[in-house]
């Protein structure tokens, strides 16, 4: 029986982090682009986009409580389609790991250090990222954890200082606009359908999860709430401070943002804020890219596992060092951001892809009535 | 004071070569056996050999029992008693009253007893001796702590006596449930170690699990606790300290009654606790006599000198290398305007001043205590001000130097400092490779390390990560009131039945 170490809350914000991490990189930018002023509305479509997905996800793990996808995969979809299935979540979650590790190297290399090569701090974010992956899922869940306690007060900070100085002009918000959604309509219903996919994180971390499914439903809808409250400010407060259209000057609204907002005095002990924002910006890539990676590992290793059974146990070592020095390959190719960017345009729909799927299992799951411990046969 | 009981087994040992062992004993001479036992003991300076009467004789080392008992005990009542009254332990007993008399099973049993300590009466006809414990300790009696100091509270500190140690523990928790389980490590030294805990606050899990790791230890020395601490903790090179150790009994009862195990071990002043947690290398065993506010404050003050001891010399290079935007100005111009002459990088500047700190630090250890503390203020205070007034560092740096110096020093327990004083190196190198960025994911790697880490299948982080709010809130940075700590061990205990209850 496997270790139950994980309470809902820690589940929460676990799915509540991811959620965040993945998108507020680059969704702020890619809203402005595509909704304009109006984008802020998003966020709220964006998160009842996100609860078929969640539903799906949570009825696999009310049908394989002690399960992780790699492993009832070939129960409910048979070994050959397994393989494709499990190759295509691998797939996927390795360009959300690429992204936000390669998004974080550009954004060190703007801000900070310009004259480092990239590669190197890419792969300083590789390491950490496969030092996490080799020690395994415990110790993902509890770097997560620990992030609490830098992350709360600084997102406290950041939420609750522009209020006092009186930088924030919510008016800057509307009018809303119906054709603002109209004009990228299709790309965008199906960036919302995938926008809040935190809740992928319980493939990872299900079996561990104390209390069943119902721990399972409160973590992932408070979580994608709490995700929702959090995009929310990071893409509506950039709009209040600088406006419509000023805010898409911006390469990384969120980070502008802050220094436009710090206190004005150059007494201030931190004025420019690099070291927060960078330290805050490192701990956001850790927890997505993390996630991202392990849950591809993992998808690819508890595969192997269940189809050869005998291979798969010494897999999950050497399948997270080769994606690590894939990552760090790959990277060569994304030479600037806007490199980065175009291949989120391919991740999106992929993200969109793999909410569908996922419901698709769910579905598949129930029809054909495969449940842990029913004896499926596989 | 007396020693316990030996309770060491004997070498295994076939049925066929015992029964020849005891033929032969049977048949040597009383004077052969005092003989073949002052020989077994390898006949020692302080080996001495009495004879109380006809064919009876008492060999003890004069050096391990007590004078006093061995003249009250054994040689007042036994001299002139002729050996055919003191055939069986029976008539032994009623001429020598003090506890501890035992019959070993072979002369070489019988040595090994001499060597603890006992006297080994040789008797004529008798194929074995008695061996009667009258052992002392020779040491230091109890004594004021040496290396944890505290302002409040009791002052004692465990000394080299086992049975004076227990005795310490004995005083402070009088209560049935508390359990002393006794071992004998090192095939070489035949060390007793003691596996303490109080019956019903430590979970019967980690208990077996200490004293099977200690009972599987293939270690031949055991001369302090120190020795059996990656054996107990599974770590064999971890930085950090996976075992507490400390020499203040109040904070071994503190910690057993909080459900950790703590090892104790005969010639060691130390006791080891497990499992160790991150928050507890910030918590001072004085905490417990201060006023919670107070030992808020405290510990923030530790808080603090922990960030300070560990990364001042990196933000130092950060800010002078790399990003000298993120301090003020003003700042950025002081430190640039004292670095001016100086012909090293920072990384250079740090490194030095850094090696002269732990040069100054192993000094004052080394150094007689009434010299040691004006050897390093000396030393300090000439060789900083040397150093800035030849341009070798600047004297910001002499000010990070001494930061670090001191908040290190506020650290509790020496190994603590010295975990953290190794750390320091790694964000040093970190920040001086890639600045900020090399700084922040150094920290980040040091936490990942310290997440990953078990100790007795208990979450080295905890109850940081994971979260267990509970004890968070009991006893982490914040120590609350007694009486709230109280209800919440209270609410923690019922909370940990339910969750057993729901995991069975």
């Amino acid at each position: 029986m496997r270790d139950k170490y994980l309470s809902w809350p820690e589940a929460a914000w676990h799915i509540m982090q991811v959620t965040v991490c993945a998108n507020y990189l680059f969704m702020p930018q890619i809203l402005y682009q595509m909704a304009g002023r109006s984008s802020w509305v998003l966020v709220f479509v964006a998160a009842l986009s996100a609860f078929p997905g969640a539903w799906a996800t949570y009825a696999l793990y009310a049908r394989f409580p002690t399960k992780r996808l790699g492993e009832y995969l070939p129960e409910v979809v048979g070994r050959p389609m397994a393989i494709v299935i499990a190759l295509f979540f691998a797939s996927y979650w390795f360009g959300g790991a690429l992204i936000d590790i390669v998004v974080f190297a550009h954004y060190v290399s703007t801000t900070l250090m310009h004259a480092t090569p990239m590669q190197v701090l890419v792969g300083v974010n590789v390491l950490l990222v496969l030092t996490v992956g080799l020690l395994g899922i415990k110790t993902l869940v509890r770097v997560v954890d620990l992030l609490l306690y830098p992350i709360v007060p600084f997102a406290l900070f950041v939420w609750i200082w522009p209020l006092f100085p009186g930088e924030l002009d919510f008016s800057n918000l509307f009018p809303v606009r119906w054709s603002d959604f109209t004009e990228h309509a299709f790309p965008l219903g199906m960036g919302l359908i995938g926008m809040y996919h935190g809740y992928h994180g319980l493939m990872l971390t299900g079996p561990a999860l104390k209390g069943g499914p119902k721990a399972a439903a409160k973590a992932m809808v408070l979580g994608t709430l709490a995700a929702t409250a959090a995009m929310f400010a990071f893409i509506a407060y950039p709009l209040a401070v600088f406006g419509w259209p000023a805010v898409t000057l911006f390469s990384y609204p969120g980070a502008s943002f802050i220094e436009a907002t710090a206190p004005p005095t150059g007494n201030f002990p931190v004025r420019r804020l690099d070291l927060l924002t960078t330290v805050f910006f490192r701990f956001v890539m850790m927890i997505a890219a993390v996630t991202y990676f392990s849950l591809c590992v993992h998808a690819i290793a508890d595969t192997t596992e269940a189809l050869w059974p005998s291979a798969g146990s010494r897999a999950r070592g050497f399948i997270a060092v080769l994606a690590a020095v894939a990552i760090q390959a790959v990277s060569y190719v994304f030479r600037g951001l806007s490199a980065v960017l175009e291949l989120v345009k391919i991740w999106m729909p992929l993200s969109t892809v793999a909410v569908l799927l996922t419901a698709a299992l769910a579905l598949a799951a129930r029809f054909r009535g495969v449940k842990e411990g029913a004896g499926n046969g596989e | 004071m007396r020693k316990p009981e030996r309770l060491r087994s004997q070498p295994v040992r076939s049925v066929d070569q015992a029964v020849e062992l005891a033929e032969a004993e049977r048949e040597m001479r009383f004077s052969q056996r005092v003989d073949a036992l002052a020989e077994a003991m390898g006949s020692p300076a302080d080996l001495s050999v009495r004879n109380l009467a006809d064919g009876v004789a008492a060999v003890y080392l004069t050096t391990m029992v007590d004078a006093e008992g061995l003249r009250e005990a054994v040689i007042s009542p036994l001299s002139g008693v002729p050996a055919p009254r003191l055939a069986h332990i029976e008539q032994l007993m009623e001429f020598v009253t003090v506890g501890g008399i035992t019959e070993p099973l072979s002369l070489n049993e019988a040595a090994d007893g001499v060597a603890e300590g006992k006297v080994a009466l040789v008797v004529e006809d008798r194929v074995n001796p008695y061996l009667i414990d009258v052992s002392t300790y020779v040491g230091r009696k109890v004594g004021a702590a040496a290396t944890e100091p505290a302002v409040l509270g009791p002052h004692d500190a465990f000394n080299e006596s086992l049975q004076e140690n227990m005795a310490l523990i004995r005083y402070r928790i009088r209560n049935r449930n508390l359990t002393f389980r006794r071992l004998v490590l090192g095939a070489d030294t035949g060390t007793q170690v003691l596996v303490v805990y109080v019956k019903g606050k430590a979970s019967e899990e980690m208990v077996d699990k200490v004293v099977r790791r200690l009972e599987s230890a293939d270690t031949p020395v055991v001369l302090d606790t120190a020795f059996l601490r990656e054996y107990v903790t599974g770590h064999v090179w971890s930085p950090f300290p996976l075992a507490a150790s400390t020499e203040r009994p109040d904070r071994v009862c503190g910690e057993i009654l909080q459900g950790r195990v703590a090892i104790l071990c005969d010639s060691s002043p130390f006791a080891l606790i497990v499992p160790a947690q991150f928050v507890m290398l910030l918590h001072a065993s004085a905490d417990s006599y201060d006023l919670p506010l107070q030992s808020l404050l405290l510990r923030l003050v530790r808080v603090i000198g922990w960030l300070v001891a560990t990364m001042a010399p990196a933000l130092y290079i950060v800010v002078s290398s790399f990003s000298p935007g993120i301090l003020p100005p003003n700042a950025v111009m002081s430190i640039q305007a004292a670095r001016q002459g100086v012909p090293y990088p920072p990384i250079i500047e740090v490194l030095i001043m850094d090696l002269a700190l732990e040069l100054l630090a192993e000094a004052s250890v080394r150094l007689p205590a009434n010299v040691g503390g004006a050897a390093t203020v000396v030393g300090g205070l000439i060789l900083g001000t040397a150093a800035s007034e030849a341009r070798l560092v600047s004297n910001v740096m002499i000010i990070v130097v001494a930061a670090t110096a001191i908040g290190t020093f506020a650290l509790p327990g020496y190994q603590n400092q010295m975990s953290w004083r190794l750390t320091k190196y790694l964000f040093t190198a970190a920040a001086a490779l890639l600045g900020l960025t090399g700084l922040v994911s150094a920290l980040l790697l040091v936490a990942i390390y310290l997440c990953s880490i078990d100790v007795l299948d208990t979450p080295y982080m905890s109850p940081l990560a994971p979260w267990r709010w509970t004890a968070l809130a009991k006893d982490t940075l914040v120590r609350l009131p007694q009486p709230w700590t109280v209800r919440l061990e209270r609410r923690q205990r019922q909370e940990e039945a339910k969750a057993k209850r729901n995991a069975g």
